[in-house]
């Protein structure tokens, strides 16, 4: 049997006519904390939407717990996999409270409402989140930072295994980036969350993540522990420019711009 | 401390004052008219209903046109909720889109066909404004989409001008080679007005709007979820692509309906659910069933205000609904965003 909580079997994807994936074959163990980098165009948002379901790959397999994507019914998938996009643009006036209570709805019939255990699962996420002290105030007045919080605290509340969010910290000041990193890594090591997230900070990436996935060109360039992924090598081949890596005083690796000079 | 304090017994308590208030118009308006009419003779048992002049204003002219106002203001104000929802644009409604006007075509293709009132107990002329509706939402929807999804505002209006350009000449077109009796038939309907009506009519368009309102009711959570992106309501279990459909097909089955009877009357879609929207919140559970009664209320009052403003002559009472909602209108694309 094999153990893994997702499996891509050569997928690709296309938008009209450019193939934006090729070939993407990697699995996911439970409990991993995985980083999805590469450039900007290099097929990040587009691997994660796949792998939350919400895009089908144009060929190639995608299974969850050894099932097909297709197999399962939304409901069904959605009370397992989370997917987060990167902005949440609202049109209508929700309160915070209901966009949080929205991920109750994979167990949810129609014509019901929340009921009590729905509002605690909702309420101890806000807490989780901190987002519990403007739960009433309306999702477009709050600041960016509180609102992918709020996002977070809506997709706690799906109860998923798995939770894929694309660039979750890459609008955010430091302080929120670690704040929401905080939060992942939390939901991770408590609850045995599968995390995958994509990054543009490298740094963060390596402080954060035990797995990194290098993206090139809708290719998968290099996938494996942070140490081995984030190499000069690596890094000054697919951004095309060079760099040299240092290291923090706890020994996670930084990137640094040699010079302004690009290959 | 509450935290949530949406919770269903305070739903109930809004729809019972939206309720109420739809209750007291009802109860009001069949009173207010050019001709004062007596409430004790039109319910005196002494004369015969054809020589009870009070009697027959009230129940065979203000009634039956109190009942259409309503059931057209409920049904254009559930609708343009809906399709702001699934379009994710507050400036989406059936008579800015076009889809009023698809209606208007399918109507005036079957008035100059001649077809029967109904064919196997479905009366056809609604039938065909509903196809006219779908086809024009389908149109628009196809033109307006980008690639990701979204519905830009400049797109989305202008895709609903184009369908309004369009589907206003081919009534043109129609009402042009019609002789003169069929054309003024249509002209008069086209202004949208709610005074040619018998109950037997009523009657036939109400299942449509009853069950269109009821099924997305049904789906009134899964459109709440849409209306914040698509792909992450996917993410949340919904079934997008089905839902679309069943809000389009819902929506366009609500405005034929009303089309059919009242002719395209113009921006009751856009203003009630603003409105209300404003009164009780974004939510779709509460918001449709509150726009009900609410835009059957609106409407009513309109149609008041349209029968006595210049009596003894009545005026269309589209032409007050969109007075009111060009202005209004105007205000929305200028109002600040936050």
């Amino acid at each position: 049997m094999n153990s893994s909580i997702l499996q891509t079997q050569e997928i690709s994807f296309s938008y009209d006519q450019e193939t934006v994936l090729h070939h993407i074959t990697m699995n996911v163990e439970p409990g991993e904390f995985i980083g999805v980098i590469g450039p900007n165009g290099s097929g990040k948002s587009t691997l994660l939407k796949l792998l939350g379901g919400v895009l089908k790959p144009g060929s190639g397999q995608l299974l969850f717990k050894g099932k097909n994507y297709l197999d399962y019914k939304r409901k069904q998938l959605a009370r397992s996999i989370t997917w987060i996009p990167q902005e949440h643009p609202m049109v209508f006036p929700f309160k915070v409270s209901e966009v949080v209570l929205m991920g109750r709805h994979p167990y949810l019939s129609a014509f019901t409402f929340e009921g009590d255990e729905d509002i605690e699962i909702a309420r101890s996420a806000m807490e989780r989140t901190q987002t519990i002290q403007f739960s009433q105030r309306n999702f477009n007045e709050i600041s960016g930072g509180e609102k992918q919080r709020v996002v977070i605290a809506g997709a706690i509340t799906q109860e998923p295994e798995l939770m894929i969010l694309d660039e979750p910290t890459s609008a955010l000041d430091i302080k929120y980036q670690i704040q929401i990193l905080n939060i992942l890594k939390q939901l991770n090591e408590n609850e045995k969350m599968t995390v995958i997230l994509a990054m543009h900070d490298l740094h963060l990436a390596s402080k954060f993540c035990s797995r990194l996935v290098l993206l090139e060109e809708g290719k998968i360039f290099q996938d494996g522990e942070t140490e081995d992924v984030l190499r000069k090598e690596h890094i000054e081949k697919v951004y095309g420019v060079k760099v040299h890596l240092i290291r923090d005083q706890d020994g996670n690796i930084m990137i640094s711009p040699d010079t302004l000079y690009t290959q | 401390m509450n935290i949530i304090l949406m919770d269903q017994r305070r739903y109930a308590g809004i729809l019972c004052l939206f309720f109420l208030f739809f209750l007291v118009t009802i109860a009001i308006t069949p009173l207010i008219g050019s001709i004062q009419i007596d409430l004790e003779k039109a319910f005196s048992k002494d004369l015969a209903f054809n020589d009870n002049v009070d009697a027959n204003i009230l129940f065979l002219a203000r009634i039956p046109r109190i009942i259409l106002a309503a059931l057209t203001g409920a049904a254009l104000s559930i609708a343009g909720a809906v399709l702001q929802s699934l379009l994710r644009n507050d400036l989406a409604a059936p008579f800015t889109l076009g889809v009023s006007s698809g209606a208007a075509l399918g109507a005036v293709i079957a008035m100059s066909l001649g077809l029967p009132h109904a064919i196997l107990g479905i009366p056809t002329v609604p039938i065909a404004a509903f196809l006219g509706a779908l086809g024009a939402i389908t149109l628009v929807f196809s033109l307006a989409r980008t690639r990701t999804g979204e519905f830009p505002t400049s797109v989305l209006l202008l895709a609903g001008v184009t369908a309004n350009f369009f589907f206003a000449a081919l009534v043109m077109l129609i009402h042009y080679l019609s002789d003169f009796t069929q054309s003024f038939r249509i002209v008069r309907w086209l202004m949208g007005g709610l005074d040619i009506t018998s109950y037997k009519t009523l009657i036939s368009i109400s299942p449509m709007i009853f069950i269109g309102f009821g099924i997305l009711m049904f789906f009134s959570r899964d459109l709440n979820i849409i209306s914040t992106g698509l792909q992450s309501a996917m993410s949340r279990g919904v079934e997008v692509i089905k839902i679309q459909k069943i809000g389009f097909i819902m929506a366009s089955l609500l405005t034929g309906a009303v089309v059919a009877l009242s002719g395209p009357i113009g921006f009751v879609g856009l203003i009630v659910p603003h409105i209300v929207r404003l009164m009780v919140g974004p939510d779709l559970r509460i918001l449709l069933p509150a726009s009900m009664f609410f835009g059957a209320s609106f409407l009513i009052l309109c149609d008041t205000l349209a029968r006595i403003i210049i009596a003894p002559t009545e005026i269309p009472v589209g032409i007050i609904t969109a007075m009111l909602g060009g202005p209004f209108f105007v205000w929305l694309l200028k109002r600040p965003k936050t």
